[in-house]
């Protein structure tokens, strides 16, 4: 397990060197290295925008053969998240047989963050947020606003 | 004073071995040194990280698909899914993959690490692929079992020839007991009171290496470096290339160099004149000593050197030297004896060769004749047997007569013609 160990540190510190866009990231506990916190900032252009997310990233034993949990921590009005406490998320780059060794957290990431530039209705997790995505942007747009005003303000 | 295994030594071991690598570690790499965990000098090129494990590629797999990946990893990776990693085309594993090209080896060979042992003190940085060798053979600060047979502790290679080291000191700083294996670690490095404020520069040096600041402390007093030559002033150290320009000394300093020069060329010279010396007086004693040594032996060459002075007065200026020059002569002797023995064993092995040849092969041609020759006797038997059989039953007698005569003292192959002819006889009855 020394290896993965190293291999986990090792993206730590690539992604703490140089975060992808928007996001701060730190460990959940300084003694372990398997939960990351990641802080994520709406991106601008999209209804998320000044929206504050924390999203968690759970890095099983066998990482990196396994893929990473990632769940958002922060309440979102999204096709592919769902729309509780856990905060699910829908992302082909994480589903077991399309996860591959090769792939590292800071891609996750990034898809997190492009998922939220351009949700995937195709496939969704709560069919009523992607019908409306679909249907109703105006709609959909105000609900995400409300959201972002409700849960993700960032704390002042 | 040095320990017998200095890491300088360590260093010029290690370039040496590298002609042996290749013989020891083959294709099984490190069992003792865990090569994901080294430490790599500098930065990795990209291509030559394993997409798995982040880390440089250790024994790299390249598959059909040209991706590469550590042997391990990717056999780990297809035991979950049976897919390559990268692309997730199907992969079988034993058909599929193969050891990457040699260049990618090389590549990986090169690269620098630290040594593992780093930590305890170890600051060599190496190929890859010399690193394990360093570490099992070379290294100072490589654990290895302690040397006391009741003792299962491991210590430093460098300590480990000086007996069991497991037996708890008390450190003369801070008054604690620690283990004498590990007493020199402890005051360079963790005792509270290691720490020492020079009187003179007030830097603060490590207590234990105070021969080391001594040496080199810009405060401390030493000679003008022309005291040679007779300057007598002590200077601080930091003060003394001043004072080496203002140094009265300075203009006769070249000039004294120079005589240094001489002189060490002077005693080197002398010292083979010396020699030659000996040598001489040796031959020339030896021409004078042969008659009177090949009475009795050893005993009146030893005592040759108290007897001829007055032949040859002081041939040798110490009995010792005598000695010495005997036993020179002596070793030239056994050189020669054993070359010539070398020669002869050759001479030897070579004639032997050449003798056992023609007669190996005589052997052979015998026992080809003597295969053909036993052919002919039992064909001949057979036919004598099959002709008897068709005269009549009288033939026993004859055939046993004729057994008999041929082996007379041989029971078994009488015994054996004798059942011939009851094997021969029964489809004629």
């Amino acid at each position: 397990m020394a290896a993965s160990q190293k291999r986990i540190t090792k993206e730590l510190q690539e992604c703490m060197d140089l975060p992808p866009a928007g996001m701060t990231i730190s460990l959940a506990s300084d003694s372990d290295l398997s939960k990351w916190d990641v802080v994520l900032a709406g991106p601008p252009g999209t209804p998320y925008a000044g929206g504050v997310y924390s999203i968690t990233v759970t890095l099983p034993a066998e990482y990196p053969f396994k893929a990473p949990q990632v769940n958002f921590a922060t309440r979102i009005y999204h096709p592919n998240v769902t729309n509780d406490s856990l905060g699910n998320i829908c992302l082909g780059l994480l589903k077991p047989e399309n996860w591959k060794p090769a792939s590292r957290v800071r891609a996750v990431l990034e898809a997190v963050r492009q998922l939220l530039v351009e949700p995937n209705p195709e496939d969704p997790l709560e069919t009523r947020i992607a019908d409306e995505y679909k249907n109703n942007r105006p709609e959909f747009d105000k609900n995400v606003k409300s959201y972002v005003a409700r849960y993700a303000k960032a704390s002042k | 004073m040095p320990p017998p295994n200095t890491p300088e030594e360590g260093l010029v071991s290690t370039t040496t071995a590298l002609a042996l690598r290749p013989l020891i570690q083959g294709e099984s790499s490190s069992a003792v040194v865990d090569l994901r965990a080294l430490e790599y000098e500098g930065d990795v090129d990209e291509n030559l990280i394993c997409p798995i494990c982040r880390l440089p590629l250790v024994l790299p797999t390249i598959t059909n698909c040209d991706h590469v990946f550590c042997q391990k990893c990717i056999v780990q990776a297809h035991g979950l899914n049976p897919v390559c990693p990268v692309d997730r085309l199907p992969l079988k594993i034993a058909d599929e993959t193969r050891s990457a090209p040699k260049i990618v080896h090389n590549q990986l060979d090169n690269l620098l690490v630290r040594c593992p042992n780093s930590p305890r003190g170890c600051c060599l940085v190496v190929a890859r692929s010399l690193v394990e060798n360093h570490v099992t053979r070379y290294c100072d600060k490589t654990l290895v079992p302690c040397p006391h047979p009741s003792c299962d502790k491991t210590v430093a290679r460098k300590y480990s020839e000086k007996g069991c080291l497991h037996y708890n000191v008390k450190c003369e700083y801070c008054e604690n007991l620690y283990e004498k294996a590990n007493l020199e670690e402890h005051q360079d490095s963790w005792c509270a009171n290691r720490k020492k404020s020079c009187e003179l520069c007030k830097t603060e040096y490590v207590r234990h290496k105070q021969d080391e600041h001594t040496k080199e402390c810009p405060e401390a007093e030493t000679p003008c470096k022309f005291s040679s030559l007779g300057c007598i002033s002590l200077v601080r150290r930091k003060n003394l290339d001043e004072h080496a320009r203002l140094c009265e000394y300075r203009v006769v300093g070249p000039v004294g160099e120079q005589l240094a020069e001489l002189q060490a060329a002077l005693k080197a010279l002398q010292e083979k004149d010396q020699l030659k010396e000996r040598r001489i007086k040796f031959l020339e004693n030896k021409g004078f000593s042969v008659p009177a040594a090949n009475t009795s032996e050893g005993m009146t060459d030893i005592s040759l050197p108290e007897n001829t002075p007055p032949a040859d007065p002081a041939p040798y200026e110490s009995r010792d030297q005598y000695f010495l020059s005997l036993f020179e002569t002596m070793e030239a002797k056994v050189e020669r004896l054993s070359s010539t023995l070398n020669e002869v064993e050759g001479r030897h092995s070579v004639m032997l060769f050449n003798e056992t040849l023609p007669i190996k092969d005589q052997l052979t041609e015998i026992r080809s004749t003597l295969g053909v020759l036993g052919m002919h006797v039992r064909w001949l038997m057979n036919f004598r047997l099959q002709e008897r059989g068709r005269v009549g039953t009288s033939s026993p007698n004859i055939s046993g007569s004729l057994a008999g005569s041929q082996d007379n003292n041989n029971d078994p192959t009488l015994t054996r013609r004798l059942s011939d002819n009851l094997r021969e006889h029964p489809p004629r009855l």
